[in-house]
């Protein structure tokens, strides 16, 4: 612990994180204003939620960006941990460490960058652009990051763990269902709903490679702030946040629960 | 009977480096074997390849008569205790033993009452349903060998299985281990470093060095005639006089020793020597005899020194004499006898071999 007075760590703390969340918070508070203008608080209500319910443009985003982030967290759960898997436990195949290093590409490379190739590359193979590009592109971006988990979970286990269900008798199979899989659960879980909240984040890629009837929540919300923001954006805004809250906070949860050590 | 194990003339090779040298080997049925040597001298990779974790580069090894080359770790009949105990986290303490039984295809009724057996062997009742991260280091230990176990092997491979305990535990956990043994009457094969374990627990030791077998015997062969300078001190504490051979004839050899022209010693030795070859006299501590000068000039076959050091290790005394050579010599005394010399350090005494004591080395 540090001999810094607790209000000086305390204060420190909350100057943190009002910087942090205090946007957030107030783009929150005035999804509840009653008023039409944004900037005039005119009381609490909860018509402007009503009204997005009622706005089939934006329930449509939503309907889409869902699908599209639970498609590709799926899909981006299975590559990723396949991946990681060669990364943790094959030992030096031949063009491991550019594998490895090629894993953090897209998450180091810039979005935008991103977003071009995957156009190009749909173009090039003549994919009609819509939801499952979208699918696509998502996946790719998501199954990075599900690599790099499951991957530093595999390694923190004891690597006799496997040999010593072989030796118990378990074929290569029976060892990876039983043991190695029950064990990276955890990781993979959290790896899924990392990807899922990144595809429902995702602005960029999904601007490069959607296509028409496939626009995506944030996409949605971005084409109407152009024209001002309205009430109804906010509400919208403050149920997404609150939706990436809930899955950030379950993938803690996962991690906990199946927590073995 | 034939052995149970018969490792013949297996080679394992890591790029340049033979890990595994030429290494035959066998073990008997029910017999407790230990293979000892200093860290990286191929041991575990010796018990690896006899578990079925990788293949020898030639040779062969056969179990029960059987040649094991292509048959998978899984479907040979030796299991192997971990170093890291190696037990699955993410289940109980039961189904942790249970595991290699349900792999076996055993029914739910035979598991269960297989698993009470394993646990009350181990003196593990009433812990069944614990998580192996609520176990401590000791209990750990008991459910992977009951787990190692349950299977009825006909061969049970230990790597270092005492290294995560404290020594007290471990000195406790010998004995447990070693009844175990006689109890199930299953071969036991001992992987260690540490030659007091070994001593303790085999039955017959064969140590290791640089991927090759540089003796095997019982504890007693090896700590009373090692066959090598190497042997010689790996096992137990050891003075190594540096000596010339005089003669030899009919397995006595006799040789002088460097800088004490006129000190000529006559003991056996297995392989044989010739004249003027350079060797090594080997005394363990215990056959130093020591006695007080008392002004006349030593005795033949004593050598005059000085104590340097003295160590009181509660049953035995340790002494050390530095000889006119330079040469210091370790003496260990029992405890009656220490008291009864009453040596301090700067005490001018005689140095002697006691009867059968010493061994004059081949290598």
């Amino acid at each position: 612990m540090s001999g810094r007075p607790l209000y000086f760590r305390a204060g420190a703390l909350i100057f943190g994180f009002a910087f942090l969340y205090a946007p957030i918070l107030l783009l929150v508070i005035y999804s509840f204003n009653a008023s039409r203008l944004v900037s005039v608080w005119g009381g609490f209500s909860t018509r402007w939620y009503q009204a997005l319910w009622q706005n089939e443009a934006l329930m449509d985003a939503a309907s889409v960006s869902l699908r599209a982030a639970l498609a590709s967290g799926v899909i981006a759960a299975f590559l990723g941990t396949c991946a990681g898997l060669a990364l943790a436990r094959f030992g030096r195949f031949r063009g491991r460490a550019v594998f490895s290093s090629m894993i953090f590409a897209p998450i180091i490379a810039p979005e935008v960058i991103m977003g071009l190739s995957l156009l190009l590359a749909f173009v090039a193979l003549d994919a009609p652009r819509g939801f499952w590009t979208i699918v696509c592109a998502h996946a790719t971006a998501g199954m990075c990051f599900v690599a790099v988990i499951v991957r530093a979970k595999l390694e923190s286990l004891d690597g006799c763990l496997e040999e010593a269900a072989m030796d118990l008798g378990a074929g290569p199979a029976a060892a990876f269902a039983r043991i190695t899989l029950p064990l990276a659960a955890p990781a993979v879980i959290a790896g899924f709903l990392l990807a899922f909240t990144l595809s429902l984040d995702d602005f960029v890629l999904a601007s490069f490679v959607s296509g028409p009837g496939s626009t995506t929540l944030p996409m949605r919300i971005y084409s109407q702030v152009r024209l001002g923001v309205t009430p109804e954006i906010n509400a919208a805004s403050s149920l997404m946040i609150g939706f990436v809250a809930v899955s950030l906070a379950a993938g803690a949860l996962a991690a906990r629960l199946f927590r073995t050590r | 009977m034939p052995p149970l194990v018969e490792i013949q003339e297996v080679t394992r090779r890591f790029g340049a480096l033979a890990a595994v040298d030429n290494v035959s080997l066998e073990i008997a049925e029910g017999e407790f074997l230990a293979l000892l040597g200093p860290s990286g001298c191929g041991k575990t990779t010796l018990m690896r390849l006899i578990a079925g974790f990788g293949a020898a580069d030639s040779g062969r090894i056969l179990i029960g008569g059987r040649d094991m080359a292509d048959v998978p770790p899984y479907e040979r009949p030796v299991n192997m205790m971990f170093q890291s105990h190696a037990l699955f986290p993410h289940m109980s303490v039961e189904s942790n033993i249970a595991f290699g039984l349900a792999r076996a295809g055993m029914s739910k009724g035979d598991m269960g009452r297989r698993v009470a057996e394993m646990l009350r062997l181990v003196q593990m009742e009433g812990f069944g349903a614990r998580r192996p991260h609520q176990l401590s280091g000791g209990q750990s230990q008991r459910v992977a060998l009951a787990r190692a176990l349950a299977r009825r092997p006909r061969l049970l491979l230990l790597d270092e299985p005492l290294a995560a305990l404290d020594r007290k535990l471990r000195e406790e956990t010998q004995f447990e281990l070693k009844a175990v043994q006689r109890e199930l009457g299953t071969a036991f094969m001992l992987v260690t470093h540490d030659q007091g374990e070994a001593m303790a627990m085999a039955g017959r030791i064969a140590v290791m060095r640089a991927g090759a077998i540089a003796q095997t015997g019982s504890p007693r062969e090896i700590y009373e005639s090692p066959a090598s300078r190497f042997v010689a001190e790996f096992v137990g504490g050891i003075n190594l006089f540096e000596a010339v051979v005089v003669s030899f004839a009919g397995g006595i050899a006799s040789a002088r020793l460097d800088g004490a022209s006129d000190f000529v010693f006559t003991a056996r030795c297995s392989s044989p020597l010739a004249a003027g070859q350079k060797t090594a006299l080997a005394v363990r501590p215990e056959s130093i005899v020591i006695t007080r000068t008392g002004g006349a000039p030593p005795a033949p076959g004593a050598l005059r020194g000085e104590v340097v050091d003295t160590a009181f290790l509660g049953g035995i005394f340790h002494a050390r004499v530095k000889l006119a050579s330079g040469f210091v010599v370790l003496s260990a005394l029992s405890g009656p006898a220490a008291a009864e010399l009453g040596l301090t350090r700067g005490d001018s005494v005689d140095a002697s071999i006691g009867p059968g004591g010493g061994r004059i080395l081949a290598s």
